[in-house]
């Protein structure tokens, strides 16, 4: 079994981490580590969400007032803030999925995939 | 909604940092603790496990740093590090920020302690309960009148009737009637205080209660109450004062009660002393035309919670109309309620006329001075383009260099306020010494409250953003690539900038001087008025003989024997005797009109009078226009005669010659024999007013009317060529030889009581006369200072033309004419806007055209000149330039 480190790995498009924490915790309320778990399995260990830059994005979507930070007990019975997406994160995070897709879409005429 | 989870956030990151850094804390080793776990099921060894999670985390200081710089916490750490930033540069600048912080505490200071005192006067509300629901009735009346800062009093048993026909609007009525007393206690000698004849009730109505023992329970009992700064100085604070008997005008009273520190009376132009039952005695003072002296009163109520003052004055004046006046010559039109303010309402608008001249002469100062600092802020930010380059170019963002610059700015302001704020309390404190000058005798209570705190706090901020603000805009403004290269790439731009910078100040200083010129020609021509008499020489005593029980008949013989003796002192030229002590405020007025019906039908008039012994003309040299003054001639087998000044004969006899005509008033008609020049009567600055003098021989024709105590208290007018201090003496000794127990009230030179009442204008004056030399002062350092930097910017320039043969004066010829051109604009911009602001002053100025020629040619005279020295100095300076120096300076 190869380990993460072996496989090829991309850089994230700018902007786009703040999308993938949205997109996230649309499905609910997870802390940190769960975001970069579930960021990184969703994209088959592609996109590796450094952790030093997690917690960044993080602060910035909370001072957008985009998501609300709480602590509550996790599973393994310690204590961890939860990340939940506020009304506003979740009309930002419509608005930043139409604005990827339009943008995705271009690359990809320019590219000659249409 | 998102705003509101943002601020949120920001504010308990902002009020919890070390909680917040707690909690990041907490969350990273959660992670990391996944993270090695995680490391370990996927088969790591123990401590890989833990360097590969460290590892994934990325950059831990960074992080933190990251986050950190991210939430609020950014801005107290930016301005903490501005701050600190800002001091070390001062620090190193000592001169600079001496002069500066020097030049703003001066502005800010004045500014300050004008304020402090427009404060006191005008805004403080008064010490008592509620003020805004105090309001003062004041009757309109015609006929017999007495006047008390600007109220007219009214007979107390009026204000009986006053008080039992408006219960339903007044909680309360009470009365006063301010006068002075001779306080004797113990051994020691009597002095002469302020105090008041007050209704049993006034403390109540005030709202005021006793500091110690107890206030009035009646409006006979023989009780006095001290005011606490009497009860201070001349008891020494001692609590057995209460129930010690103390003499008012040698009549004993017990002390019942001390006032509260800070009463001192309803108005803050009259600092009390005692307050004493309104009908404890049969007091003089300032009478009333009946002959139940000492009686008439100002009356006061508090309006019923709910009670609109419309309504109160729709019932009070309803009184007045049903309630027939107790004299017959009296006729009441109505009555109004004025609000009960510590500046009556009739000595507000001369108040706020000399206050707002010379609160306006400071802002000026303030004004200047402020222009100074933003001047050397600009030639500081232009000296400072090569580190603000430095700056821009490592990355700090132009925002952040302007937020820089502004705390600097900040910081030299907030230090000039807080030196401001110091020296106000000093200059407040010595313009508060003048107050009792002033106002005779009231003691004004300068001590900074918040308002004046706040304001000085407003004065800084505004003028900091104000004058902080561009030279921060200018100097962030750095052009890189030049700037950095020779440190002296200076654009045409900039060189505009600093010459807007030139015209801007003087025209700033052409407004102020232009101001201060109009405000002080206004004060001199106020100084300059004509008294209507030859006070020099004269001197004025008062003498009261109601206190020691004489009858008329007996006044009558002790006056007339004090003016044949008076007038046989040695130097003394001639003496007579009148009622009332000339521009003390205390005037005695009635109704007049011409007993002959005219072709226009009967205008009346209301006449200021007075009642005179024959002398009196003399030893006040009256000037006569027509006729004849008064004699001993005229006495009650004679015609009864009257002498009228200018203003009356024209009132009502705009076309005719008014000797021989007859007049009616005071219950008689009286032939015109003499017309007075017009002069000044109750105030200083006054508006001319029409005034009328009647023959003491004659009184037996007004005596049914004024009653006969009315002639117990009489003013001797002595002009004389010895000094005004034997003299009064003199007849000191003459009034104790009559008789001893009657004692003299007053007596001072006549010019002393003319230079009182102008002394509010010469104070005026001499305060815009100093704060207008400060301004010029500030003015031509700040021109200075801005065209020697000008010209110091030049200084390459002129080494090369001096290096390519050009001489001394070509140089100086460019340097003039440069100069001469900004002068010429900078003057011509600040005549127009001084005639835009001198409009606006106009209310200020009396006697005088806010465009008056005089001051605005003066002032731009003498900025020229300034300016053109200030220029010529550099000039020449720049002609002994070395052109090799200046060179290789660049």
């Amino acid at each position: 079994m190869p380990t993460r480190a072996d496989r090829p790995k991309s850089p994230l498009l700018q902007g786009t981490l703040d999308l993938l924490i949205l997109q996230t915790l649309s499905l609910g309320p997870l802390h940190g580590y769960a975001i970069a778990q579930h960021i990184a399995r969703r994209s088959q260990g592609v996109l590796q969400v450094e952790q030093g830059s997690l917690y960044p994005a993080l602060e910035r979507l909370l001072n957008k007032g985009w998501v609300t930070a709480t602590w509550k007990q996790s599973p393994t019975k310690r204590q961890a803030r939860y990340y939940t997406l506020t009304a506003s994160g979740r009309k930002q995070l419509g608005e930043a999925r139409s604005s990827y897709d339009r943008v995705a879409a271009a690359i990809g005429r320019v590219l000659g995939r249409a | 909604m998102s705003r509101v989870d943002a601020l949120r956030h920001r504010v308990s990151v902002f009020l919890h940092p070390r909680r917040y850094a707690r909690e990041l804390e907490a969350e990273r080793r959660f992670h990391l603790d996944l993270e090695a776990m995680q490391q370990r099921h996927v088969g790591a060894a123990e401590d890989e496990a833990e360097f590969t999670a460290r590892r994934q985390f990325g950059n831990v200081t960074y992080y933190g740093e990251e986050t950190r710089h991210m939430t609020s916490l950014r801005i107290s750490d930016a301005l903490m590090q501005d701050l600190r930033y800002a001091v070390r540069t001062l620090r190193k600048s000592p001169g600079f920020t001496l002069a500066a912080v020097f030049t703003l505490a001066l502005g800010i200071g004045a500014t300050t302690a004008v304020f402090s005192m427009v404060n006191a006067l005008l805004l403080r509300p008064l010490p008592v309960a509620q003020p805004d629901r105090l309001f003062n009735i004041n009757e309109q009346r015609v006929g017999a009148l007495v006047r008390w800062m600007g109220q007219e009093k009214i007979p107390y048993g009026r204000f009986l009737s006053y008080r039992e026909g408006t219960r339903q609007v007044f909680s309360g009525l009470a009365a006063q009637n301010a006068t002075s007393f001779s306080l004797r206690a113990g051994s020691e000698p009597a002095t002469t205080v302020s105090g008041a004849l007050v209704s049993a009730n006034y403390f109540d109505v005030l709202g005021v209660r006793p500091m110690l023992g107890r206030f009035f329970s009646r409006d006979d009992e023989p009780a006095v109450v001290l005011s606490h700064r009497l009860w201070q100085t001349r008891f020494a604070g001692d609590r057995n004062v209460i129930g010690q008997t103390i003499y008012l005008n040698s009549r004993p009273y017990a002390v019942a009660g001390v006032a509260p520190a800070g009463f001192s009376g309803t108005t803050a132009l009259m600092t009390l002393a005692v307050w004493v039952p309104v009908k404890s005695a049969p007091l003089s003072g300032d009478m009333g035309v009946s002959g139940d002296m000492g009686s008439w009163v100002a009356p006061f109520g508090r309006l019923r919670p709910g009670v609109t003052p419309a309504y109160a004055t729709a019932v009070v004046d309803a009184v007045a109309k049903r309630v027939p006046p107790d004299e017959p010559q009296s006729r009441v039109r109505g009555a109004r309620l004025e609000p009960m303010t510590s500046v009556p309402a009739s000595e507000h608008r001369g108040m706020v006329r000399f206050l707002g001249m010379v609160l306006a002469a400071a802002a000026l100062v303030l004004l200047i001075a402020s222009a100074n600092i933003a001047g050397m802020l600009l030639a500081r930010a232009v000296a400072r383009r090569r580190e603000m380059a430095v700056r821009l170019a490592v990355g700090a963002g132009r925002g952040r260099l302007i937020w820089q610059l502004l705390t600097e700015s900040a910081v030299l302001f907030l230090l000039g306020g807080v030196g401001g704020f110091l020296l106000a309390l000093w200059l407040a404190r010595l313009l508060a010494a003048w107050v009792p000058e002033l106002t005779g005798g009231a003691v004004l209570d300068v001590t900074p409250d918040l308002r004046v705190l706040g304001f000085a706090l407003v004065l800084t901020a505004a003028t900091g953003i104000l004058f902080g603000l561009a030279p921060a805009l200018r100097a962030s403004r750095a052009e890189l690539v030049p700037a950095l290269k020779d440190g002296a790439g200076r654009g045409s731009r900039s060189a505009r900038g600093r010459s807007i910078f030139v015209v801007a100040q003087l025209a700033l200083s052409v407004v102020l001087l232009v101001a201060t010129g109009l405000f002080v020609r206004t004060l001199r021509s106020a100084l300059a008025v004509d008294p209507g008499v030859d006070p020099d020489g004269v001197v004025v005593a008062s003498v009261d003989l109601a206190p020691n029980g004489y009858d008329e008949a007996r006044g009558h013989a002790f006056y007339s024997s004090l003016i044949e003796h008076v007038s046989a002192l040695p130097g003394v030229e001639s003496a007579g005797l009148a009622r009332y002590v000339l521009l003390s405020g205390n005037v005695e007025t009635s109704d007049i009109e011409p007993a002959e019906v005219g072709p226009k039908g009967r205008t009346r008039v209301n006449a200021v009078f007075d009642v005179v012994s024959p002398g009196y003309f003399r030893a006040l040299s009256s000037p006569l226009v027509a006729g004849r003054v008064l004699s001993a001639a005229d006495d009650e087998r004679g015609t009864p005669v009257v002498v009228v000044n200018q203003t009356l004969a024209r009132r009502l006899w705009p076309d005719e010659n008014p000797l021989g005509k007859h007049v009616r008033t005071l219950d008689h008609d009286w032939e015109v024999v003499g017309v007075l020049r017009d002069g000044r009567y109750e105030s200083i600055d006054e508006q001319p007013q029409p005034f009328m003098v009647f023959e003491l021989g004659q009184r037996s024709f007004m005596a049914p009317l004024l009653g006969p105590t009315y002639w117990l208290s009489m003013t001797l007018y002595v002009r004389t060529r010895i000094p005004a201090a034997q003299v009064i003496q003199q007849i000191r000794g003459q009034v104790r030889a009559l008789d001893p127990n009657v004692a003299v009230a007053y007596a001072e030179p006549l010019t002393d009581v003319i230079d009182r009442a102008l002394f509010p204008q010469r104070v005026a004056a001499r305060l815009i006369g100093i704060f207008g030399f400060v301004g010029l002062l500030l003015a031509a350092i700040g021109i200075y200072g801005v065209l020697a930097y000008h010209v110091a910017q030049r200084t390459r320039e002129f080494g090369i033309r001096l290096a390519l043969g050009a001489r001394g004066g070509d140089v100086v010829r460019s340097v003039m004419r440069r100069g001469a051109l900004l002068i010429v604009m900078g003057i011509a911009v600040g005549l127009l806007a001084a005639a835009a602001v001198t409009r606006l002053v106009s209310g200020l100025l009396y006697g005088i055209s806010p465009l008056d020629p005089v001051t605005f040619v003066v002032a731009p005279l003498v900025l020229i000149v300034v300016a053109l020295v200030a220029c010529w100095i550099p000039a020449r300076r720049a002609t002994r330039v070395d052109p090799v120096s200046a060179l290789r300076a660049e």
